[in-house]
């Protein structure tokens, strides 16, 4: 039988693995805090955590904690280094789940960071936001993605499982 | 200079780069800025192709993407292109080029003597001979000689990734009307996208004289270029817009792009207005002989000389019935080539300023003539008059008219509609947000067009550049064949599929009369130029033939592409690892240091088995069943359902209950579809009373998040219940065997496995490496087994660990077999598109529950409760050999076989030391004891029914 093994690029080492081209740098982000996945009528625990509302595609992030939009009811948390005061399950009309290794964060940096963006996705990152937040989830580069704006580009939010291959192609298209 | 027909200076070529390139085997050079077209006639190749049917010698007809004949095989690097249009393609240093089709090179055919047969092989012979004793015997043959170019499976150039464009206003073809539309939307502020399938922006401005606000229209179209460039607009040239989709989106190819190894790139254009500015194709007459290599239309002669100075003939004949084709007559003159004007029209016609502009520039006009028939061997070398007079020629312009481009108009469902007055289709109905402006629309005056361009963005009329233009008539009627005129010679329509007006008529004798039957009778149209340069000139012929006018005949449906786009730039990226990406383990790169072979499943790429070959599976089945191994679970589903209604959205999504599981327990259980079929297996563990985790298949794992969540928003209450995709997050190692116990007492995770605390389907919280870990005590091979779940991260820890405490790795391929020793199902493999849980030995829901849940009322149906339904059963085989999976069960009656089912699984067991199956046979649960014949591929074996499970049927060894 075939090794498919052979097929596949190997799955980059995290810690060091950087794309470095002509204006234009990648690299992975080591997370400073906990990821939980929050869904139900958060408002007042986000106003808990000092965060004003969830962010889409074409807000900005800056030093975590922040919030994404993912859905009408849910949301990514992305911690910071202080912890945050919240236990996996069901607590005051919201639940809970702890996803930290679940996502591997991106920054893509750069002059050239606009065009890989739209090389990956049809989204039209150039738009002005509108009223509501959309979800930050797109399709980029055929796969799912939570995507926003940060200093001097972007920040990609990739499930880890399919983290290679959004790097293989972010090493092609770059 | 390079090249015998190109002038000593003159055009927008660089003449201080020259490039070498050879076309069939000899060597030319040509300059930056050439096409390969320009560069091929510039040094004097008249003969570039031999034609699709009869092969017969073919020349350059054309200066753009309507050319029939200049159709190329390119290499150049990496890259090859087995049909470069020649007009379209810039000429680079080394590149490689041959004629396509024929055998020799284009000069020389060894199959022209195939144009000798041709009466024999008229439009459609191929429904009319070759067909004794079966047309088969001749298919390969016929295709061998026919066809454009050969793919060489050894090219390996990719493309690049897709680009994707949202903008306000896209306008398709820089000419001067959309020039004048792109700037009128720069200037009020929008986002503009501007795409030219040329070099440069200008379009007809670049090789004809004009005046605009007072400059010379090349001047205008540069200063344009800037304002666009200044005011923020995008401009993609060498970029053909191929298609025109749903919600004004848009795709273009660009060609010349560096960073693509075919030198292409794919555009994804979505725009909230869409201007169509793509101008008009010229419209060749008919004559004999018309497709005799120098034969080429009026305005490619006229851009060679102009923009890459290349004169196409020293004794010119210019034919035409317009007025566009006189400024060629002088400006060949000027370049020292003997000119004469055929036109069709009587001299009272003519301006006066043409013919006095003729006069003064030294050519002959000969008026109300036509040109009969174009005279030589394989070129060019004189024509014959509509009037019997005869003269040498080494190039024949033609220009019939023209023909507008509204070919993504159609695409987006745009109807033409034809103008008898102007002899040509023009748009007929308005597109909501897609304007047709320019020659595209028949605006023919140049005036006229920057007008139309600045209205139809919203531009204020004033706002319009002005342009100053002689009063000339490009319009015409087409003119059809005068086959009495030509005698025997043949008149051509369709260059590229050598189609003739004999052919259009023999169409019109058998009553192939609409223009849809015209098109598959003949192939006119067909060929990779979709016509472009013959789809008139055939209805003319038909309408002659018929006596119908052409707006009554219509035309076939454009569809997209507009110009041939090879398949790699389609795939741009999305090729190898990236045309179908696959999610790849935590621990892969531990498992690969350990010798682990892979293969995809279910969408994760895993580990088979860990060896150099798959000898080693046996001994991971006996290690499982003997010793203890660790097993890379991490691609199960650890779906979480939240909240106080939890419990019963999973009592409505499973057919098993788990509401009645208590915190810490787990139980196996079924989902099903709306119509009763088995769906999905998994074990749903109770976290606590709100907080359930669903372990379904690996595979499935999306399908029921997506399950879930559907009816959760169709039945629930939404702030009652949520579910969340934790999967990514969870590394699971399974450690399995009579040794398990062992290890797992090794492993440090701060939990009691006294089987008292933590007996079979029950879980635990633990920890490891200071994390969160959760233990389940859960068997998928039928011996002690203990499901760890940690965060990703640490799944290489855990898999060390569990290594350096003795458990030896577990691979798939060893699993298949020992869940089917225990008779363990994989839904989809030993379920099929019939299977319901009855099937599956699975009624006590069915039977006891009451509450509406998905699939319910589906397994009550008469069909759900029929006799002779296949049902799962163990197979023992007679023999050594296992039985074939896919095998059918045969029972014969009244003489004929039908199938009683067939094996779903089948393995040779190590530990029970030979073949064991698993099969879906009808009524199989009645008929235990029964041996059934196996037929597969010819081949029959013997099975005896059994029941499912082979080992340990009381499940003793899960506490072992």
């Amino acid at each position: 039988m075939f090794d498919r093994g052979r097929f596949w690029s190997p799955v980059p080492d995290w810690q060091t693995a950087a794309i470095n081209k002509a204006d234009l740098t990648v690299r992975p982000v080591q997370a400073d805090g906990e990821i939980f996945m929050v869904s139900g009528n958060f408002g007042a625990f986000l106003a808990g955590q000092g965060l004003a509302r969830c962010l889409g595609p074409k807000d900005s992030c800056g030093d975590a904690p922040y919030a994404l939009r993912l859905a009408p009811d849910r949301m990514l948390l992305i911690g910071g280094a202080a912890p945050i005061d919240i236990m996996p399950g069901w607590q005051d009309g919201i639940a809970v789940s702890e996803v930290t290794d679940g996502y591997l964060i991106i920054d893509v940096i750069g002059a050239n960071a606009g065009a890989l963006m739209r090389a990956g996705a049809a989204y039209d990152f150039d738009a002005p936001a509108g009223a509501a937040v959309e979800s930050a989830v797109i399709l980029f580069a055929g796969m799912k993605v939570a995507v926003i704006r940060r200093a001097g580009g972007w920040r990609l939010h990739v499930e880890r499982p399919m983290a290679p291959a959004l790097w293989h192609w972010l090493e092609k298209a770059g | 200079m390079t090249g015998p027909r190109r002038l000593p200076e003159g055009g927008e070529i660089d003449r201080r780069q020259p490039l070498e390139f050879s076309f069939d085997g000899i060597s030319y050079r040509g300059f930056a800025g050439d096409t390969l077209a320009s560069a091929l006639l510039a040094n004097g190749v008249r003969i570039v192709g031999r034609s699709f049917k009869y092969h017969r010698p073919r020349g350059i007809l054309s200066a753009g993407p309507e050319e029939p004949n200049a159709i190329l095989d390119l290499r150049h690097g990496p890259r090859h292109d087995p049909n470069a249009r020649a007009t379209m393609e810039l000429l680079a240093d080394g590149m490689a080029l041959r004629s396509v089709h024929a055998r020799g090179t284009a000069a020389r055919d060894r199959l022209a003597f195939l144009d000798r047969f041709a009466r024999f092989i008229p439009a459609a012979f191929y429904y009319k001979t070759f067909m004794w004793p079966h047309w088969r015997l001749y298919e390969d043959r016929i295709r061998a000689m026919a066809g454009l170019g050969q793919l060489d499976p050894a090219s390996s150039a990719h493309s690049a990734a897709h680009h994707h464009h949202d903008t306000d206003l896209c306008v398709i073809g820089a000419g001067p009307a959309g020039l004048a539309a792109a700037l009128a939307g720069v200037r009020q502020g929008r986002r503009v996208l501007l795409v030219d399938e040329g070099t440069a922006l200008g379009g007809s401005l670049l090789a004809r004289a004009a005046e605009i606000d007072g400059r010379a229209g090349r001047d205008w179209a540069a200063d344009c270029q800037r304002q666009l460039s200044d005011g923020g607009a995008r401009v993609l040239t060498q970029a053909t817009a191929i298609g025109l989709y749903d919600h004004l989106s848009a795709v273009v190819v660009e060609k010349g792009v560096a960073a693509s190894a075919n030198g292409e790139r794919i555009h994804l254009i979505r725009a909230k207005q869409m201007v169509i500015a793509t101008g008009a194709i010229e419209r060749p007459m008919l004559f004999a002989n018309n497709d005799l290599p120098g034969v080429m239309l009026a305005g490619a002669a006229l851009t060679y000389l102009r923009r890459y100075a290349v004169r196409a003939g020293a004794e010119a004949v210019i034919a035409t019935n317009n007025d566009s084709a006189y400024e060629l007559a002088v400006a060949l003159r000027a370049a020292g080539s003997a000119v004469r004007i055929i036109d069709a029209r009587p001299e009272r016609e003519l301006p006066a300023w043409q013919r006095d502009r003729i006069r003064v520039s030294g050519a002959t006009l000969h008026a109300g003539v036509t040109v009969a028939a174009a005279l030589g061997r394989n070129v060019v070398e004189g024509v014959r008059l509509s009037d019997g007079t005869q003269f040498p020629a080494d190039l024949v312009a033609q220009t019939g008219g023209w023909t507008p481009s509204l070919h993504l108009y159609c695409h987006a469902k745009g109807r033409p509609l034809w103008n008898a007055e102007e002899g040509a289709f023009l748009p007929g109905t308005d597109l909501p947000g897609i304007a047709v402006i320019g020659a595209a629309s028949g605006a023919w005056a140049l005036d006229r067009a920057l007008q139309q361009a600045t209205l139809s963005v919203g531009g204020n009329a004033g706002d319009a550049s002005k342009a100053s233009a002689p009063d000339e008539r490009w319009t015409a009627r087409p003119l059809a064949a005068s086959q009495a005129q030509s005698g025997k010679a043949r008149i051509w329509v369709d260059l590229q599929n050598d189609v003739t007006s004999k052919d259009i008529a023999l169409a019109a004798r058998e009553n192939f009369v609409s223009v849809e039957h015209l098109k598959r009778y003949t192939t006119l149209g067909m060929a990779t130029d979709q016509g472009k340069t013959s789809n008139i000139n055939g209805l003319a012929v038909l309408s002659a033939e018929t006596g119908r006018d052409i707006g009554a005949i219509g035309v076939t449906t454009f569809r997209p592409p507009y110009v041939p786009v090879s398949m790699a730039s389609v795939s741009g990226l999305e090729r190898g690892e990236l045309q179908v990406p696959i999610r790849r383990l935590a621990a892969e790169n531990v498992h690969r240091q350990e010798g682990a072979q892979f293969r995809d499943y279910g969408g994760t790429l895993r580990p088979a088995w860990y060896g150099a070959d798959r000898t080693v599976v046996a001994q991971e089945c006996l290690a499982a069943r003997n010793e203890v191994v660790v097993m890379d679970a991490s691609s199960l589903g650890k779906i979480e359902v939240i909240g106080p209604a939890a419990a019963a959205l999973l009592d409505f999504v499973y057919y098993t209950p788990m509401s009645g599981l208590k915190p810490g327990r787990l139980r196996y259980g079924l989902s099903l579809t709306e119509t009763g079929l088995v769906a999905d297996d998994g074990v749903v563990l109770r976290l606590a009373p709100e907080n359930f985790v669903v372990s379904c298949s690996s595979s499935h794992v999306a399908a029921m998040v997506a399950q879930f969540e559907a009816w959760r928003q169709d039945h629930f209450d939404l702030d009652s219940v949520f579910v969340h995709d934790a999967t990514p997050h969870w590394a699971t190692m399974a450690i399995s065997g009579p040794k398990a116990k062992a290890v797992m007492a090794s492993l440090g995770l701060g939990i009691d496995l006294d089987d008292g605390k933590l007996p079979h389907m029950a879980a635990a919280a633990g920890r490891f490496a200071g994390r969160p870990a959760r233990v389940a005590r859960v068997s998928f091979t039928g011996e002690r087994s203990y499901e760890i779940s940690v965060p990703a991260g640490l799944a290489a820890d855990l898999w060390g660990q569990a290594r350096a405490a003795g458990a030896k790795p577990l691979g798939i391929e060893a699993l298949n077999i020992l869940r089917a020793e225990k008779g363990y199902i994989y839904v989809g493999q030993d379920t099929d598109g019939e299977t319901m849980p009855q099937d599956l030995g699975m009624t006590g829901p069915r039977d006891k529950r009451q509450e509406a849940y998905v699939g319910d009322r589906s397994l009550f149906t008469p069909a759900a409760q029929a006799t002779g339904r296949k049902q799962l059963v163990g197979l023992a085989a007679s023999g050594r050999d296992p039985l074939p999976a896919g095998a059918n069960a045969i029972a014969i009656s009244a003489g004929r076989k039908h199938s009683l089912g067939y094996v779903t699984s089948s393995y040779v067991s190590p530990v029970l030391g030979g073949p064991i199956a698993l099969a879906l046979i009808e009524d199989g649960l009645s008929r235990m004891g029964e041996t059934l014949s196996f037929e597969h591929l010819g081949q029959v074996s013997e099975g005896r029914i059994v029941p499912t499970c082979f080992l340990d049927p009381e499940g003793a060894r899960l506490h072992v």
